[in-house]
């Protein structure tokens, strides 16, 4: 059973967090020369274990990351096709306990290889209560998860309705709206994570260059590294349009307005990120029309790029790692504004020209 | 009225169709045939829901080449209608309002045929599954469509709204509008005078 469960949840977590994998990859590794590597992670580590506020902050990432994971794993379990999990109730408590337990360890081992390296530094440096603490914060976190999902599938059943709150106003949502409500109301969490991540790494970005100054380029590369952290949330929003708003592909809605519905539902979801670049930087109009097309373009190439792909989250991971460089490149050399436009022009033809050929629900199902 | 000429369609190395010539003139035909012969997939060829070889014609409107006109001619309501679970009915009734240019008292009519007017205000995720189908039948109702594409529209509703169905094809099919409809249960000729009835035989279509 561990090894279908490994194969199913621990696989698909991490398929469908590529993007932000990819840009903590970079962060960790990728922004020092080679020489200096080992110098800038053993800093990173130190600063986490010798002060309280570091070991804070530690945890404070430990725990977001595990929340991610434990609501992964509550949404899918929730899916019709994740049902045969329910099997493992049938085992003794002791046994569940085990099996997840040994899955979460297997969803949480980007954390366990840093919980290694610092406790083996923490008895280097003779910190023995950082040592302690990171010890007992992991196994708290492991064993909270277990139980946690343990609950969920034996006990499940019964969970109490959840009262509806309702203020009384009727908000009208036109059609385009509908994958916006969508997120709001079926993957709040998913929304606020992404979100969450998305303004950490952009604000990551501005102090990793902070001593550049008022250079735009910062602002752009802090928004390539917001604008990945939004590859699982197209994704999402994508498999929403194949499975609940498919019936819409029968119906005189013309291929212009639905790559027009989709620039719409991005600029809305990347509001806050033009917000963090508004008061980042001290924009130029030049400068915030290059992020905002910069944007749009990156998450049209998501969507046009899932459409390729067919929804295979491995290509898709492959080539958003290509994005990244050409991103990269793109803006490092002062292209990024012919870059976006030549993206958004690109990939809307593609849709245009591919979107009545490809059938993603046919795959979907 | 519809013609599909040298349709091919593949699910990766499964075939389930080849077939060179079918027409149906205008009326109503029901299509039958067994689970996995291929007659949801024929539907969503012919509404254009699913990509294939081959040529779709609706009075001389090509689905390839003039895909919002020939869409605007027909309407297609699925076997196992699925829709955001969190809009009302009503909101979606208004989207098919606006895209087909319909008018609302045409919906308010339905809804009221359907006995479905008391529950559009709530959300289609507290529907059972007959609430639903009924929903989706609206739906297809709306507009003014040349061909309505019905794929099992019988399954999951009680009898007084099944009857109700028939009572509303045959007068749409007095009104000159044509039927292509799906259903494992028997279409009984005193309920609907069928034009024709068709197969899915060894992945072609074949009129009995």
């Amino acid at each position: 059973m561990l090894k279908l469960l490994i194969n199913t949840l621990a696989k698909a977590f991490y398929q469908q967090h590529a993007g932000f994998f990819l840009v903590g990859i970079y962060i960790l590794f990728g922004v020092v020369e080679p020489s200096q590597l080992i110098g800038y992670q053993k800093a990173l580590l130190l600063a986490g274990i010798t002060s309280p506020v570091g070991l804070a902050v530690v945890f404070v990432a430990w725990l977001l990351y595990s929340l991610k994971v434990l609501f992964f794993v509550r949404q899918k379990l929730a899916e019709a096709q994740y049902s045969f999990v329910r099997e493992t109730a049938a085992l003794d408590v002791k046994s569940q306990f085990k099996l997840w337990l040994k899955l979460f360890l297997v969803m949480l081992l980007p954390i366990g290889v840093y919980v290694f390296l610092l406790i083996a530094l923490s008895f280097k440096y003779h910190l023995l209560w950082s040592a302690i603490s990171i010890v007992l914060v992991f196994s708290a976190l492991c064993f909270a998860l277990s139980w946690l999902t343990l609950r969920l599938v034996t006990f499940g059943f019964l969970k109490q309705e959840r009262k509806q709150l309702s203020t009384g106003i009727k908000v009208k949502r036109p059609f385009f709206s509908w994958p916006i409500f969508y997120l709001l109301n079926e993957q709040p969490l998913m929304l606020l994570m992404c979100k969450g991540l998305s303004f950490i790494f952009f604000k990551g970005m501005l102090w990793m260059f902070a001593d550049v100054g008022n250079d735009s380029r910062v602002v752009l590369v802090g928004m390539l590294a917001s604008v990945l952290c939004h590859a699982v949330l197209i994704y999402s929003v994508l498999k929403f349009d194949i499975s609940h708003l498919n019936f819409v592909k029968s119906m005189p809605v013309s291929l212009l307005k639905r790559v027009f519905n989709w620039l719409l539902i991005f600029a809305i979801v990347l509001i806050p990120e033009w917000v963090f670049a508004i008061a980042a930087a001290h924009t130029t109009v030049y400068a915030f029309l290059s992020v905002c097309l910069f944007g749009l373009a990156s998450l049209l190439l998501m969507l046009s790029l899932l459409y390729l792909v067919k929804l295979d989250m491995d290509r898709y991971l492959k080539w958003l790692l290509f994005f990244f460089f050409i991103a990269m490149w793109a803006i490092l050399a002062h292209y990024c504004l012919v870059f976006s436009v030549l993206l958004l022009v690109t990939c809307s033809l593609y849709y245009l020209r591919f979107f009545n050929k490809t059938d993603l629900k046919e795959l979907a199902d | 009225m519809l013609s599909l000429n040298h349709i091919h369609k593949k699910y990766g190395s499964h075939e389930v169709l080849n077939f060179n010539g079918w027409k149906i003139d205008p009326g109503i035909h029901w299509l039958k045939g067994g689970n996995g012969t291929g007659k949801s997939t024929l539907f969503r060829i012919i509404s254009g829901q699913t990509p294939f070889q081959g040529e779709v014609e609706l009075n001389g409107v090509n689905l390839k080449k003039e895909a919002i006109k020939f869409r605007s001619m027909i309407s297609f309501a699925e076997a196992e209608p699925q829709y955001p679970l969190f809009i009302t009915g009503q909101e979606l009734i208004d989207f098919y309002i606006k895209t087909r240019k319909a008018a609302a008292s045409q919906a308010t009519f339905l809804a009221d045929y359907f006995e479905m007017s008391a529950f559009l205000g709530q959300k289609v995720g507290g529907y059972s599954s007959g609430m639903l189908k009924k929903l989706s039948l609206i739906c297809a109702f709306i507009g003014d469509p040349v061909l309505y594409i019905l794929d099992e529209p019988l399954i999951t509703i009680d009898v007084a709204s099944a009857e109700k169905l028939y009572q509303l094809m045959r007068e749409k099919a007095t009104q000159g509008k044509s039927f292509l409809l799906s259903s494992h249960q028997e279409v009984s000729a005193n309920k609907l005078k069928l034009d024709g009835v068709f197969n899915i035989i060894d992945k072609q279509v074949v009129e009995l």
